[in-house]
């Protein structure tokens, strides 16, 4: 079966199958849990095939992830739920590996904190590799507040995960 | 000095990228997804705790439509912390909204089950409606009315812990469908809802949680003696799945509070609306995003299209009874929705999965049936229903329905439902404009709309660019 049981075209089919694995990976980053994800990213294909029914995409991929996005925060706003901030961020040690490990599953975690539009920004600037324009117009806001989005997120990690090493340089 | 964060942050999400692996065939989850969408058509999330109160600022602004003499009203007034808050004026409202004839109004109204909803939508709105566009900048997610005021729930896409969240507080002017003013206030206070209990719902990360994520509920009590509100202890745990929600509703004098998946199962609680006390923890089915509804005779459980292997349609716990009881054994029936009001309960049923929907409505505490009326004019789905036995029950419905197909027409659109609280008979009060955004608007999302002093009020999304949220708020006045 290459059509959807006939709910879309062979196209959209082979995009989805083209995509998936790329979407489910933001939509992890964007929820942090792989069945969050999986959810995210078939509810908002589905949303997606239905609306290319009617309207023809020309840019599918940064549609879906406008869908993505715009369903993460409707979601969040449903629930209601008041998040906690993250308890028993790992102290900072040596800079060996396990310090880095632990050093990324606190940023991990800090980015579970931040608000969903401010979560999107960051994983597509930090992950995709985004411009700010390129990020603005994926998410239909301005560029004024892609920068202040990615500012405010990036100072909340800093507040959430702090740390007291640095890094050495590699040269 | 500036510390790594970039780089920090760049490494965590390449670490964790990996991390997800897909499972089977991404298409077929994804025409399932479908499939159940055409069913439901509405957000699978329902409604949970419902906390809001007053303080912030006041935009003003007044209904279009046929009002001519709506106009903005008044200036911003005070704030708690105005420094923090962007403009609240509201964006003008759509040029199009005019009125349509008399005659495009009068050919409305349609008798069931022969003869069903046809009229032709206008890319204007009918005289009985009227539209607001809410304020811009903001995400506007539900309406409430509880109290009789008109809140409007939404939130600044900039989070502040000054502003956490914001209520635009409704008022509805005299015999005109018009708004007064549109205040900001902040949703994180139950007060603003006039609400002395609420379930305050708290979610966080959990490795150790099958999904990711566990919560906890505890209920919120406000004190008279210090007008404030006191966290009590928590009632209930629960894991949190795509199809495990804590679902939370008001009726009857009692808050409940359901979850399929809680630490003990299956489980619902009753607590007193006033007090805030636990009055009664109920084992119930293991129903997966079940319909419920709450009223002076108890809770009502509506097994819905959502997966849940439990027979048995709708399922009734009366108040501190500690039992559940079967009210509606078919064993392959799907509750749509349901409304409760006091001693009854309306429900939209679909029998064995069919496409078709049936209008039932349950009397009293053994829920004795006082009619079941097909409704094939009514797209079958998840719909969000509001209403009470003297205003009649408000909905909407696509027209013409998508029916199994659904593959949308020509100008198919919204129609705005009253059906008759006591033969379910339905009549169209308003055809709505055709919306570019009508696969992801047909039907009504929980929250999506509420009846308040003698109107139906609609949020909708802007009619181009997609699933972007509700900017607009629809008042229709009842037809004569």
């Amino acid at each position: 079966v290459n059509d959807l049981g006939g709910l879309v075209d062979d196209e959209l089919a082979d995009f989805v199958r083209a995509r998936y694995p790329q979407l489910l990976r933001r939509g992890y980053l964007l929820t942090g849990s792989q069945l969050a994800a999986e959810d995210l990213v078939q509810e908002a294909l589905a949303r997606c095939c239905a609306a290319w029914r009617r309207h023809p995409v020309t840019e599918p991929d940064a549609y879906v992830q406008r869908v993505m996005v715009n369903v993460l925060i409707s979601r969040s706003r449903l629930r209601r739920f008041r998040e906690e901030a993250t308890a028993n961020v790992p102290d900072a040690g040596a800079s060996d590996l396990t310090s880095q490990h632990a050093d990324r599953d606190a940023v991990w975690r800090a980015l579970q904190e931040t608000a969903p539009r401010q979560r999107a920004v960051l994983v597509l600037r930090f992950y995709e590799g985004m411009t700010e324009s390129e990020i603005a117009a994926c998410l239909d806001i301005t560029i004024g507040t892609v920068r202040s989005q990615t500012a405010k997120g990036l100072a909340k990690l800093r507040e959430l995960a702090p740390t007291t090493i640095r890094t050495e340089d590699p040269r | 000095m500036t510390d790594d964060m970039e780089e920090r942050l760049r490494a965590a999400l390449r670490g964790r990228a990996g991390v997800p692996v897909a499972a089977g065939d991404p298409v077929a989850a994804v025409q399932d997804r479908m499939r159940r969408r055409s069913r439901r058509r509405g957000l699978a999330v329902a409604s949970t705790a419902a906390v809001c109160v007053a303080g912030i600022a006041v935009a003003a602004t007044a209904f279009a439509g046929n009002d001519t003499s709506s106009r903005p009203i008044g200036p911003a007034v005070s704030s708690s912390n105005p420094a923090s808050l962007p403009s609240l004026l509201p964006s003008p409202p759509p040029s199009s909204d005019r009125a349509v004839t008399s005659a495009e109004a009068s050919a409305s109204v349609v008798s069931p089950p022969s003869t069903p909803p046809s009229l032709v939508a206008t890319t204007t709105l009918p005289r009985n409606v009227s539209s607001i566009a809410l304020p811009g900048g903001y995400d506007f997610y539900g309406l409430s009315a509880d109290t009789g005021q008109l809140l409007v729930n939404g939130s600044s896409p900039v989070p502040s812990s000054a502003v956490p969240t914001l209520c635009a507080a409704v008022s509805i002017g005299g015999d005109l469908p018009a708004v007064h003013d549109v205040s900001m206030t902040n949703c994180e206070d139950p007060a603003s809802a006039g609400e002395k209990v609420a379930a305050v719902i708290t979610e966080k990360s959990d490795a150790h949680s099958a999904s990711g994520v566990s919560g906890t509920i505890a209920v919120a009590h406000h004190d008279a003696a210090t007008d404030s509100y006191t966290l009590g202890p928590v009632v209930m745990k629960y894991t949190s799945g795509s199809d495990s929600k804590p679902i939370v509703v008001s009726g009857g004098g009692s808050l409940w509070i359901y979850d399929l998946d809680t630490n003990n199962g299956p489980e619902a609680i009753q607590v007193s609306a006033t007090s805030g006390q636990v009055e009664d923890v109920v084992r119930t089915p293991a129903l997966s995003r079940p319909i419920i509804a709450a009223n002076g005779d108890g809770l009502w459980l509506g097994n819905s299209i959502e997966g849940s292997t439990v027979a048995g349609t709708v399922f009734h716990v009366a108040s501190e009874s500690h039992v559940v009881t079967t009210v509606v054994p078919s064993p392959n029936d799907a509750v749509d929705w349901m409304v409760a009001d006091d001693g009854h309960v309306w429900a939209g049923i679909r029998p064995n999965n069919s496409a078709l929907l049936s209008l039932w409505r349950l009397d009293g505490p053994t829920a004795s049936v006082a009619f079941r009326v097909p409704e094939p004019s009514l797209e079958a789905g998840r719909n969000f229903v509001v209403g009470n036995a003297q205003d009649g029950l408000w909905l909407t419905t696509p027209d013409p329905p998508f029916g199994a197909s659904e593959a949308p027409t020509d100008n198919q659109h919204l129609d705005v439902v009253k059906l008759d609280a006591d033969t379910g008979k339905p009549t169209v009060e308003a055809a709505l404009p055709p919306l570019d955004t009508l696969d992801a608007e047909s039907q009504t999302a929980d929250g999506q709309a509420a009846f308040s002093q003698g109107s139906y009020f609609l949020l909708q999304s802007p009619t181009v660019g997609g699933y972007t949220g509700f900017a607009k708020l629809l008042r229709v006045t009842p037809l004569p």
